[in-house]
């Protein structure tokens, strides 16, 4: 997890400030009031939801029939001594590691280029790289399958002509080059999304900064290392933390590509949470089993993020304290 | 004032704000040099990009047999027009086009009104329990979702929304903006702090200074979350579905899309041509949205 | 027909098979309007409109739904049914709607929790049908269909089975679908095949079916394959045990003889067919990728001809009909060719039709489920339906000379179901040589509880398969070894579950030593044990 503090410390103090909780609380008034359309909203469609996962997870359920039975922690014990959910944790923390640092520079990058004032016809690159992310699953699914497939696709055929490879490799169908695949398709579908975070990031840097860095003789590296990259860190932080929670919850692309095969080799976390709850083809659905794997997996994916974001701070305020 | 623009360290004093946005020195020729290779670079990867959705595209107009048979041949041998009111017929575009606009609309009013009004008020004001919303905001991003269809499915119903398009749209509203909220809080958060004291000297209140003050300022925020509120509900399939089995006539464009999905085969022109239409509207959105990213707070402000 | 959507009439949908889940509900509304030229002959054979049976419908306006999963019953339902419905009874509209079975798993038990589900729906996967009579998800047709004694009455013996469509004397569902089609057939590109000097027509041997993907494989020099697969683990299960039950090691799905009520993953006929497997792999035969090929795809490409055979079933036939493509079709090889076992399956097939229990329009259920069981609407929907499948009723086609078949026939080839066809008229023989197997749940109704909470073992046979495939399991032997054991494991756990609920199952209720794979197995066998 990020250190959101850092991310958006406020700016204002609120007015009015007295000493005691109620006043200080009296003061924000306007601020909770203000919360109160999102929060309420969240709480009914976004937390709630997360917190009747908890309790299915403490249920022995397939989610369908009307026998509940409270069983605790079973479920819990029983994911933890599950080879498949570990086996599929790691893929999950393998594909992330491969994507998001891939996908952030490679946005970053894009989104650079693309933000220059004086790059004509920006609008139609920006466009072009976000058309990815409209494409639908089910198409891309087809597609990639053909421009992967070592059966006359044309990726295979560049990468033989090329002589980088002496044979066809089946990107998708063998197990040991399946996931890196899927992680590369995953960052051309959702570069687009990444690399508009990054204008966003873009904008709020001051013009004057660069004039001023200009004037004072600056180079474009030397202009984004000291001015670009300092001025969106802290953004770029939540939209490495978007690009790393959305990565660990990639769902309708592996769907669509490999189904998690072949032999396991792409069945991630979501994958193998969805093959519990609904799609086994040979198991009675377990909804209560499956929350419980998915309640483990996001509780151990936050504490991870946690204790580094902790890391980051604390690198950060030592390096200050410098 | 000017001093404390943000919290970024490492940054050279920042100049003042009035000045002129100025953009990126352009050398003589070498830079025209440089931006033509770069433009040709751009286009050559972009449109490599791009090859799916235009293969999408060119599928919509090709016989279903023929897909896998000219496989990568973009050009059809004849275009299948009738692929088109195949799909304007099966996936009923005429009837859910306005379905899927009015959920659309109304979700994305919410989302950016509501996700503006907190990121707002996280960005910028210190006030008790700030740090509990941030911890609380950022842990329902991080479970995973997937199976929360059932508690979702369970509120709208125990809402009385159970067969209407108002329960759709509440729900979508409600799923999933922190990253809306994220991005708005980080973004507010770097705003300079000037902007509202002016603002108060004036005499405008809380209200009105994020409404007519702030919400413009963060154009790009907002045309984001336009266009991601606009992707998410525009496909959003299994909550639109399920809430309309009874009323087929509320049903959307996703709805639609997908129909064309068999158990051993799919018509892909059909569904390539559906989702052809059906994104359409998106991507121009995306085209009149897109000029917002660039335009940054320093513009915002001449004005 | 008070749609106002009428413009889609307008379109011939006939041509339109592959959509099959494209009919979104209220999507046929606007057939009523599409007035195909009535023959003379229509009232006497019934075709021109749906009879009535004698339920009380309601007087006004109310609109029906029924979901299924699509395919060729969407053709029957979009082209024949609905529009002669709605002129027999403008003031119900009925509202059908497909989605593939995996979206019916998502969908159904939703609609049941808030009450919106469709008046008549196929059973999710996911649930028995035993267990949604016990959550009172159905209502019983008993006191629906109108002479409901007569009507079921009329039906084939053996067709009604406690377990299996009657739970406590209640009758849910119609058996209108045969399970008896051969879902795993070799279907093979004429041309290609020709090449290669065989004929699959006749069963093949398990050498000659390897030398026919080896030339297949050589005179394609790169362009052509000997085998595809959809390589998905659930249809690698189905493959292998169909060869083993064909090579005479009788199996169901779940890999269980069914006359001792044992596992058989490691019998030697099993071990054949993965050496099998595994020579064709060595060989070179398989379309490259053939793991990463979803069956859809592998379907839909098959007419490219970059394959020359492929196990799959009747369901391909319509659609590579429509294509310019020479295909025939033939049993699945034994391992010296010829005189193979014939294929076990159960009763009554298909995704079967129940009525929800707290349906507004109980009587229109009625009415539609008494005609679809009636002999007049049982040949309409098989002639539209049952690409080689044998019908519950068998010889309901048979008589070609009576006008109301000959309709049918016509109609259904119409819409694209050509039952005289070559191919068709192949699967249809085929479908025949099938035979039925026992099944637990007919013989002891509770073994549905065992099944409902049985969690058989990962990675299941299928995925083993694939595995396989990829060069991800080196010794098979120890692995299905495994597998076997897990598989015990499993079904003795559910059962020791059931048992403690009070449940009166046993292992015991898993073996039919009278079980005869080349026969039947009925009601009077299972009356034997």
């Amino acid at each position: 997890m990020a250190d959101t503090q850092a991310v958006a410390r406020p700016v204002l103090a609120v007015s009015g400030v007295r000493g005691t909780l109620r006043g200080r609380i009296w003061a924000a008034r306007y601020c909770y009031l203000f919360m109160l359309p999102a929060l309420v909203l969240g709480a009914m469609f976004t937390a709630y939801p997360i917190v009747a996962s908890y309790y299915y997870s403490a249920l022995d359920w397939s989610g369908i029939t009307s026998d509940k039975t409270f069983v605790g922690l079973a479920n819990y014990s029983r994911a933890i001594s599950d080879p498949l959910f570990w086996a599929s944790f790691g893929r999950s923390v393998t594909f992330t590691v491969i994507a998001v640092p891939t996908l952030a520079v490679l946005s970053f990058v894009i989104a650079l280029t693309l933000n220059a004032k004086a790059l004509r016809m920006r609008a139609i690159f920006r466009t072009l790289f976000f058309l990815p992310v409209v494409t639908t699953s089910a198409i891309v699914g087809v597609v990639m399958s053909l421009l992967l497939s070592p059966f006359n696709g044309p990726i295979n055929a560049m990468l033989l002509e090329t002589r980088v490879i002496s044979a066809p490799i089946d990107f998708l169908g063998n197990p040991d080059t399946a996931l890196w695949t899927l992680a590369m398709v995953y960052v051309w579908k959702s570069l687009g999304t990444s690399m508009i975070y990054w204008l966003v990031a873009l904008q709020t840097v001051p013009g004057e900064l660069y004039e001023a860095a200009r004037t004072d003789g600056a180079n474009t590296w030397q202009v984004h290392r000291y001015i670009t990259l300092p001025a969106i860190l802290p953004f770029g932080i939540i939209i490495v933390l978007i690009d790393t929670v959305q990565s660990l919850q990639v769902f309708a692309l592996v769907q669509s590509m490999t189904a998690g095969g072949p032999a396991f080799a792409t069945t991630l976390v979501e994958v193998y949470i969805y093959r519990l709850a609904f799609a086994s083809e040979t198991a009675a659905p377990q909804l209560g089993y499956a929350s419980a794997v998915g309640v483990i997996f996001g509780i151990t994916v936050a504490v991870v993020g946690a204790l580094q974001a902790w890391g980051v701070r604390k690198a950060h305020r030592a390096r200050q304290g410098l | 004032m000017a001093g404390d623009t943000t919290t970024v360290s490492g940054a050279p004093a920042p100049a003042r704000l009035e000045r002129r946005r100025p953009t990126l020195p352009r050398g003589k020729g070498r830079t025209i040099l440089t931006e033509v290779l770069l433009s040709i670079l751009l286009l050559a990867l972009g449109t490599a990009w791009v090859y799916p959705f235009l293969w999408m595209v060119s599928a919509s107009l090709k016989e279903n047999a023929d897909i896998f048979g000219d496989r990568l041949d973009l050009i059809p041998d004849a275009p299948q027009w009738e692929n088109y009111a195949r799909a304007w017929y099966e996936a009923e575009i005429g009837q859910t086009f306005f379905n899927t606009l009015f959920i659309s609309v109304s979700v994305i009013a919410i989302v950016v009104v509501s996700t503006g009004m907190l990121g707002y008020v996280l960005g910028r004001y210190a006030f008790p329990g700030r740090k509990a919303v941030f911890v609380g905001l950022v842990a329902t991003l991080i479970v995973p979702e997937g199976y929360t269809i059932i508690p979702i499915f369970d509120m709208v119903n125990q809402l009385g929304l159970g067969s209407s398009l108002f329960g759709i749209i509440l729900a979508e509203a409600g799923a999933a903006n922190i990253i809306s909220i994220l991005l708005f809080a980080g973004y507010f958060g770097q705003l300079p702090k000037d902007f509202e004291e002016a603002a108060r000297i004036d005499g405008a209140g809380f209200f009105r200074i994020f409404w007519q003050v702030m919400l413009p300022l963060a154009k790009p925020v907002v045309a984001t979350v336009i266009i991601m509120t606009l992707l998410r509900t525009w496909n959003s399939f299994l909550l639109p579905l399920v809430l309309t089995l009874a009323q087929p006539e509320l049903r959307t464009l996703a709805v639609g899309v997908y129909s064309f999905q068999g158990e051993h085969f799919t018509d892909w022109s059909g569904m390539a041509a559906a989702s052809s239409i059906s994104l359409l509207p998106i991507i121009v959105v995306f085209l009149f949205m897109q000029r917002y990213f660039i335009e940054g707070i320093s513009g915002a402000i001449r004005g | 027909m008070d749609n106002p959507r009428t413009p889609r009439s307008q379109m011939s949908r006939r041509s339109f098979l592959w959509t099959s889940g494209a009919l979104a509900a209220a999507s046929g509304l606007g057939l009523a309007g599409c007035s195909r030229p009535e023959t003379p002959s229509d009232n006497a054979t019934g075709a021109l409109a749906i009879p009535s049976q004698g339920a009380s419908l309601p007087e006004g306006d109310v609109t029906f739904r029924w979901i299924d999963t699509g395919g060729l019953r969407a053709v029957y339902w979009e082209e024949f049914f609905q529009p002669r419905w709605s002129k027999a009874h403008p003031n119900i509209t009925f509202n059908y709607e497909a989605q593939p079975p995996r979206r019916i798993a998502e969908v159904v038990p939703l609609g049941i929790r808030n009450g919106t589900v469709h008046d008549v729906f196929v059973m999710p996967n996911t649930i028995t049908a035993a267990q949604a009579v016990a959550e009172g998800w159905v209502r019983p047709l008993d006191d629906l269909i109108p002479n409901f004694d007569e009507w079921k009455g009329a039906f084939p013996e053996g067709l009604f089975l406690e377990g299996l469509n009657m739970f406590d004397g209640k009758t849910y569902t119609l058996p209108i679908e045969s399970a008896a089609n051969y879902g795993t057939a070799l279907y093979f590109n004429s041309r290609l095949m020709e090449g290669a000097g065989y004929d699959p027509t006749e069963q093949l041997s398990y050498d000659d079916y390897r030398d026919a993907a080896r030339k297949i494989t050589e005179q394609g020099n790169g362009q052509a394959y000997g085998v595809t697969l959809g390589a998905e683990p659930r249809i690698l299960n189905r493959q292998i045990v169909n060869m083993a039950t064909i090579a005479g090691q009788p199996m169901d799905e779940e890999g269980m003889d069914l006359r001792t009520g044992e596992f058989v993953f490691t019998s030697d006929e099993v071990m054949e067919v993965i050496e099998l497997y595994q020579a064709l792999n060595a060989d070179g035969s398989f379309f490259p990728g053939v793991v990463s090929l979803s069956q859809q795809e592998a379907y839909a490409s098959f007419p490219q001809g970059n394959a020359g055979m492929v196990f799959t079933g009747q369901w391909v036939v319509p659609e590579w009909q429509k294509v310019d493509f020479e295909f025939g079709l033939g049993p699945m090889p034994s391992p010296s060719g010829g005189s193979g076992n014939p294929l076990g399956q159960p009763p009554v097939g298909g995704p079967s039709p129940f009525v929800y229990a707290d349906t507004p329009n109980p009587e229109v259920a009625g009415e539609i489920m008494s005609y679809l069981g009636s002999p007049e609407g049982v040949r309409f929907w098989v002639a539209f339906t049952a690409v080689g499948e044998q019908p519950t009723w068998p010889d309901i086609l048979a008589d070609r000379d009576d006008p109301q078949v000959q309709r049918a026939i016509e109609l259904a080839a119409e819409a694209g179901v050509d039952q005289e066809s070559p191919e068709v008229q192949a699967a249809v023989a085929l479908g025949e040589t099938t035979r039925v197997a026992p099944q637990p749940a007919i013989r002891n109704p509770e073994i549905a509880a065992v099944s409902a909470v049985l969690q058989s073992p990962t990675p299941s046979f299928g995925e083993i398969m694939q595995a396989m495939l990829v060069g991800e399991v080196g010794d098979m032997r120890s692995a299905l070894r495994d597998l076997q054991d897990k598989s015990d494991r499993a079904l003795d756990e559910a059962i020791a579950t059931v048992q403690q609920r009070g449940g009166n199952v046993s292992r015991d209720d898993y073996a039919f030593p009278n079980y005869d794979p080349t026969e039947d197995y009925g009601p009077d066998q299972y009356a034997e044990l």
